[in-house]
């Protein structure tokens, strides 16, 4: 599968997009000249991808599908959020270009959970309903989740609303730290513990669904190595500097607070009076 | 609602903890005084007192107390680091004036790590015989922990020593380091990020829930203890629409909490657990928002479980 990249304009605003530096900095995208030549190089009868940015965002998209498939008829896949295709006409006319299958990015089982993700609210709406007029327009559905630490728990959930929507294979990922999801990861990164038993249950429900659920194969460390012994076992090692807690062998004595007295002549009384006046007030003597 | 005033008996104490927000001051609570404070709790309905400091056992009029209290239909409490009571006459003591309720201070496992962060060698010994003591008189014993830089990787070998060195504790609370005041201020070293401490906690919850054990969590945003989100202290306090008052021994005075609400981030508005989660206390000056990440679970069995009243 060779990927075509067509730019990075997108109508999504994900919060761990890799591209968000280079459409900051505004980098050119490519004319339909470079995406012609792009396409034309691939060998023929290799399959290949049309990737953004967001693909559907192109005007001439079924124009370049269609070149895409040529006369030999090659597989043709859309990377996409599928948003443009929740109009039926449109993914009608991908398909009649010659679209055979479209890779989804779906970032939750709900609504609030997927549009988190993309920043875009009433995404998750339009995507599922792409998905759905892309099945039924005869098009393979394939899913793409970026798994964090918000989305985590309903990994088994969104296998589920996947399938519901016509998908037949669903891929997790891991983010990637480049762009907006460099600086999140902190807040991005689910770490093993929490990945572990929930990657099991996501695995358990494609089994159910008889549904294909696959961990990204990105192997290079120190992101994920996946171990294949039968159990879907991960080891994950944390991307972020050295947690380790500091060292506690004797230092000595801790610093004192910035008010902190060290006399030890104790005060009862009236001066407590002043600390605790409402204990001492009228009102309270005559309790 | 079960609301419980702490009053602090002294600010003086015989640890000198790093992390401590509670540092000394000279002021000792006479006896006239802390019946007032009773007397105070009692007025605004309170169910019960807890005797804090400073190291409260270090007052002379501990005994004294209790009896007022619990004359006044008060439970009594001691938050304590168990120094004296690793001395069994003086629990025997404290136990028969009817004080019979206690929560000690442990802030490890590892003998050298406690000893470290309350600056008192040995430390970690009496502690462990305080809490030997309390047992052997059947006294309700809970063990409460501050969450730092030195512990924050294995808070889950406390949760196992406790199920398994003395499994008559029952419950364990667990307070993340409040940074904004005291020794804690001065000895920034202690300070952790909330994911140091992440897996250890959970995993730690989990332990003691497993054996039966319940406990409470206290300044630690839902977002990193989702799965117990039913044990943090503000978030039950927030459902329940509990209060705390505090008569403190030093220029706060008396402090009536009724707000249990720190500060948000942005991303806390996409998160389903916003309403009942209390956000994250020093955020900023101690603590990052960036560390905070919305969460989309169901808060309503969250809010059946601790209005049901299950621990």
């Amino acid at each position: 599968m060779q990927l075509v990249r067509l730019g990075t304009r997108c109508n999504n605003a994900c919060v761990f997009c890799a591209q968000a530096d280079e459409r900051a900095r505004g980098s050119p995208e490519p004319s339909e000249a470079q995406i012609l030549a792009a396409i034309e190089a691939v060998p023929e009868g290799e399959p290949i991808a049309l990737v953004g940015g967001e693909p559907t965002m192109h005007a001439e998209l079924p124009k370049w599908i269609r070149y895409a498939r040529g006369s030999g008829g090659r597989e043709v896949v859309l990377q996409t959020n599928a948003r443009r295709l929740a109009y039926l006409s449109y993914a009608q006319e991908l398909r009649s270009a010659g679209l055979s299958a479209i890779d989804v990015t779906l970032l939750g089982s709900t609504a609030p959970m997927h549009d988190y993700h993309t920043g875009t609210p009433g995404s998750f709406g339009q995507t599922v309903q792409g998905m759905r007029h892309a099945k039924a327009c005869g098009m393979r559905v394939l899913v793409t989740c970026v798994i964090t630490r918000s989305n985590v728990r309903h990994l088994a959930d969104i296998v589920r609303v996947a399938h519901a929507a016509g998908g037949v294979a669903i891929r997790l990922q891991v983010p990637v730290p480049a762009g907006r999801a460099r600086e999140q990861m902190v807040r991005l990164w689910a770490r093993r513990f929490l990945l572990e038993p929930h990657l099991k249950l996501a695995f358990a429900q494609g089994r159910r669904l008889h549904v294909g659920v696959s961990l990204a194969g990105r192997a290079d460390p120190p992101f994920v190595d996946f171990i294949a012994d039968g159990v879907e076992r991960l080891a994950v090692r944390d991307p972020r500097p050295d947690p380790a807690p500091a060292s506690a062998q004797p230092t000595g004595r801790a610093r004192p607070a910035p008010a902190e007295q060290r006399v030890r002549e104790h005060r009862t009384g009236a001066d407590l009076k002043q600390i605790l006046p409402d204990l001492f007030s009228p009102a309270t003597e005559e309790r | 609602m079960a609301n419980l005033g702490y009053m602090q008996l002294v600010r003086h104490c015989n640890q000198y903890c790093r992390i401590c927000s509670n540092p000394e001051t000279p002021y000792v609570l006479d006896l006239d005084t802390a019946k007032r404070e009773v007397d105070d709790f009692v007025t605004r309905g309170y169910d019960g007192v807890i005797l804090t400091g400073g190291e409260p056992s270090l007052s002379a009029i501990v005994v004294d107390v209790v009896r007022y209290a619990i004359d006044r239909g008060l439970s009594v409490r001691m938050i304590t680091n168990g120094s004296r009571i690793s001395d069994a006459s003086v629990a025997r003591a404290y136990f028969a004036a009817g004080l019979k309720h206690f929560h000690v201070s442990m802030y490890s496992s590892r003998p050298h790590v406690h000893d470290h962060i309350t600056c008192v060698k040995g430390s970690w010994d009496l502690a462990c015989r305080a809490i030997a003591n309390l047992g052997d008189l059947s006294a309700n014993v809970d063990l409460n922990t501050v969450i730092n830089r030195f512990n924050s990787d294995h808070l889950d070998e406390l949760a196992r020593m406790v199920v398994d060195r003395f499994p008559f504790v029952h419950h364990m609370v667990f307070n993340n380091l409040d940074p904004s005041m005291g020794r804690a201020e001065t000895n920034r070293e202690a300070l952790h990020r909330l994911a140091d401490m992440e897996e250890s906690l959970n995993k730690a919850l989990a332990i003691l829930s497993s054996a039966g054990k319940t406990f409470r969590v206290e300044r630690v945003p839902l977002c990193f203890m989702t799965d117990f989100a039913y044990a943090s202290t503000e978030t039950r306090k927030i459902i329940k629409k509990e209060e705390r008052t505090v008569h403190f021994l030093d220029e706060k005075g008396t402090v009536r909490q009724t707000s249990f609400r720190h500060h948000k981030a942005q991303v806390c508005g996409a998160c389903s657990l916003d309403a009942v989660c209390a956000g994250l206390f020093e955020m900023g000056a101690g603590y990052d928002e960036a560390e905070l990440a919305p969460v989309f679970v169901d808060k309503e069995p969250i809010i059946r479980r601790v209005m049901g009243g299950q621990r």
